[in-house]
């Protein structure tokens, strides 16, 4: 891990402590004269190695809410803490690495990069975190550490692979393997199943929910599938630009 | 400083600040700017096109430059081996008389090397071998040297065909073809044939009026002529017999007479009257000379110093004054005085006191020359320098065209390269999303731009080095096939086209294209970092 990464991360919280906090959080849109508020008053608090799944409709504003509380975006108003720390205060290249370092993400279309094939995509947040000269020193343990992850996504036999020839399943589970290669503290999940078939999309959430359950993987989901959003600890539903709890 | 010259500077200014950003990015930045840089260089074709371009402008500007400035530093330096350091000289062909107190008093400045008369006259020549029918005749201009003070002064011995090397190659091929015919016959005894020793003998007093061939040789070639083996030596310029660059000298060309008529003028000569002034006399070809320089091995033919300022009536004689009576001496004169210097001595420098010595002398003897025909003391270069000021104005004009170009090769950069960040947008937005920095996303441009730049300015090298060191070949060759011919030695002087590149030529341009591909990845770069990731991802 890298200086700044050590500087902004602190020791695990325990399980169960609030790791990720929103509060009074609030996100407008301008199309030219005219303002969307997509969120309006959004206060969250997601505890270590906590499951959560957010539902709503399409354009709720679900993907703008995990955009905020993953650093990727800023907000018109609130506040985000990250392990008790407001990342709006952070400059952009230490949310950078934050990104690289704390978080991961799990996109609905994949998003890998179509130049590198699966072994590199899976090594692209190392490869962003170690310089040319620090890559080199541990490229055998990270290579190896991007192998077990696509071992464990039953991805091994493709490592040479580019992302083009590969269904859209497996080009889900090289993302979740790439989102986990730093190790993050917080997993975040963007539809991860919306561009799947049934079965597929099962077996991805399986994936995750393995994640969470054998190594504590705090995970924040959202979907506008109720009976994946079921799969989770807690439920929480944003309408009207405003999150509440729900029943499972 | 106008605004515009502030932005260019600026804009200069900022090239290689972009440069020293890419490569420290690429070197101690994070490892996916090289991994992402040269895959996209593999796998997008579209960036090709700028490594093309900035290849070709390369391998254009080197060529050019390489021809031109070749051209230049051949002109000077044949120049230089021509004429020596420093020359006077009068722009008349009547010369200048007391040249010896001149050059007595010139000898003893201190840093002079050496000092040596010549002359140069017109005439025609009629060259051919004795037995053949058709020989050249063509005018010339005609040198008078001291073949043995020449070397010390400028390059002359050293454009002579038959160098010590080659005469005692043509010594030994003599002798062993002889002893081979005679071993047959009486294998013990040592053959030496008088042409072995008499190339043997020119390559001993080299450099020398010496004939190659014994005088036998010449008594055979015209036996009505007396006086045939008498006949002086003449050299003559390559291009005057026919021969180019490296071709084969056969050994009848030494048997070549030279039928040489000269425009004879007196020191107070005032008309042309070429029936009362010509002078005729035959000469053996014993030697030609190549300087490169296409004027002087087209038209020069070369005699020894004092034969021509005999045959001109240059020569101190003696006559009585028609109104006193009284016996009179003519002086001798020449055309032109050469001068070298010691190394490290600087011809500007020594000038001044040579016109010192020469005024010196035309006023000690009540001499003056009016203009146009003044006695000058020039610096070689001075003596070239119409010829060197317009070359190399045109080589400026030709800095500015090649500005022009790098600019041209800048916004082709940058339009493929804003079509690259464009295209890659959603890309941008992923590596954000995982943790690059903005400065890291920069990087990976501009390290692009860096790699074309490197690559195509290597490729362009490597193309203009074989372009340039082939150049003849090629220009032969596109002669032969396709019947273009760019490069007239009439024009252009040199029979050859220059082939060297300068070292500080290779590492300006190629510095030049590394910089102009930076600078046209700069804003595309710029573009990239200033991406919101989110807005990227979205990016349809």
């Amino acid at each position: 891990m890298s200086a700044t990464a050590d500087k902004i991360s602190s020791p695990p919280p325990a399980k169960g402590s609030a790791i990720l906090t929103a509060s009074g959080l609030r996100k407008v849109f301008r199309m030219g004269d005219s303002e969307i508020q997509v969120l309006s008053k959004v206060d969250l608090t997601v505890a270590s190695g906590e499951f959560i799944a957010i539902e709503g409709r399409s354009g709720s504003g679900k993907s703008t809410l995990l955009h905020l509380l993953g650093a990727l975006d800023e907000s018109n108003g609130g506040v985000i803490t990250y392990d008790g720390r407001d990342i709006a205060k952070l400059s952009s290249s230490r949310r950078a690495t934050l990104r690289n370092t704390q978080f991961g993400f799990v996109f609905q279309f994949y998003h890998l990069l179509p130049e590198l094939n699966v072994l590199e995509n899976t090594l692209l947040s190392a490869m962003i975190e170690n310089s040319l000269l620090g890559f080199r020193a541990k490229k055998a343990e990270l290579r190896n550490r991007a192998k077990d992850l696509l071992t464990q996504m039953g991805m091994d036999h493709r490592l040479r692979h580019r992302p083009q020839h590969l269904s859209g399943g497996e080009r889900q589970r090289v993302a979740i393997a790439r989102a986990l290669m730093n190790n993050p503290r917080v997993l975040f999940a963007d539809e991860p199943t919306g561009n799947l078939d049934f079965e597929t999309g099962r077996q991805i959430m399986a994936v995750l929910e393995r994640l969470h359950q054998q190594s504590g993987q705090t995970i924040v989901m959202v979907t506008h599938d109720r009976s994946l959003a079921c799969k989770a600890d807690r439920i929480l539903v944003l309408e009207g630009g405003i999150l509440r709890a729900a029943e499972k | 400083m106008s605004p515009i010259e502030i932005i260019l500077w600026s804009i200069v200014a900022i090239a290689p600040i972009a440069t020293v950003f890419a490569l420290i990015s690429i070197l101690t930045g994070p490892r996916l700017i090289s991994k992402l840089m040269f895959r996209y260089l593999v796998k997008r074709r579209i960036a090709w096109v700028s490594l093309i371009a900035v290849m070709l402008c390369t391998a254009m500007v080197l060529i050019v430059i390489s021809v031109m400035g070749g051209w230049l530093r051949m002109f000077r330096q044949t120049n230089h081996a021509l004429i020596g350091d420093l020359i006077v000289y009068r722009g008349s062909l009547d010369g200048f008389s007391h040249y010896e107190d001149m050059m007595a008093d010139i000898a003893k400045i201190p840093g002079i090397k050496a000092v040596t008369p010549t002359i140069h006259a017109v005439g025609l020549a009629e060259i051919g071998l004795a037995r053949t029918p058709n020989p050249i005749r063509t005018p010339v201009e005609v040198v008078g040297l001291d073949i043995k003070r020449i070397g010390q002064v400028n390059g002359f011995v050293d454009s002579l065909h038959l160098q010590p090397d080659v005469l005692h190659a043509k010594s030994k091929e003599f002798a062993e073809a002889a002893q081979k015919d005679h071993d047959a016959v009486s294998p013990d005894e040592n053959l030496e044939t008088a042409e072995a020793k008499s190339f043997q003998a020119k390559a001993d007093s080299f450099p020398s009026w010496q004939k190659p061939l014994p005088d036998e040789v010449y008594r055979d070639e015209l036996p009505k002529a007396k006086n045939a083996a008498r006949f002086g030596g003449i050299v003559v310029g390559s291009g005057v017999i026919g021969l180019r660059g490296n071709d084969p000298r056969e050994d009848f060309i030494y048997k070549a007479t030279v039928k040489l008529t000269l425009l004879k003028i007196s020191g107070d000569f005032a008309s042309a009257d070429l029936q009362d002034k010509t002078s005729t006399n035959y000469y053996w070809l014993i030697d030609d000379s190549r300087t490169g320089v296409y004027q002087a091995d087209q038209n020069f033919v070369y005699l020894p110093f004092d034969v021509l300022q005999n045959e001109l009536n240059m020569g101190a004689s003696t006559y009585t004054d028609a109104n006193t009576g009284h016996q009179e001496t003519e002086p001798a004169r020449c055309t032109e005085i050469l001068i070298s210097v010691n190394p490290g001595i600087d011809p500007h420098a020594i000038k001044p006191q040579i016109s010192d010595a020469v005024s010196a002398v035309l006023q000690k003897f009540g001499l003056y020359y009016p203009d146009p025909g003044a006695l000058r003391v020039e610096t070689w270069d001075e003596k070239q320098r119409d010829f060197l000021s317009a070359v190399e104005h045109e080589k400026s004009l030709l800095v500015i065209l090649f500005a022009i170009i790098s600019v041209v090769a800048i916004f082709l950069v940058f339009c493929i390269f804003f079509m690259i960040v464009m295209e890659k947008t959603r890309d941008i937005g992923i590596v954000k999303s995982v943790g690059a920095t903005s400065y890291s996303i920069a990087g990976i441009f501009l390290g692009y731009g860096l790699t074309i730049g490197i690559f195509g300015g290597g490729m362009g090298l490597l193309m203009a080095y074989l372009v340039v060191h082939n150049i003849n070949q090629l220009h032969a060759w596109m002669g032969e096939h396709f019947g273009i011919q760019i490069w007239n030695a009439k024009t252009y002087l040199f029979d050859t086209i220059p082939n060297t590149m300068d070292a500080y030529d290779v590492i300006v341009i190629v510095s030049v294209a590394i910089l102009s591909s930076v600078l046209g990845a700069l804003v595309p770069a710029i573009r990239a970092a200033r991406m919101n990731p989110v807005e990227a991802l979205r990016w349809e």
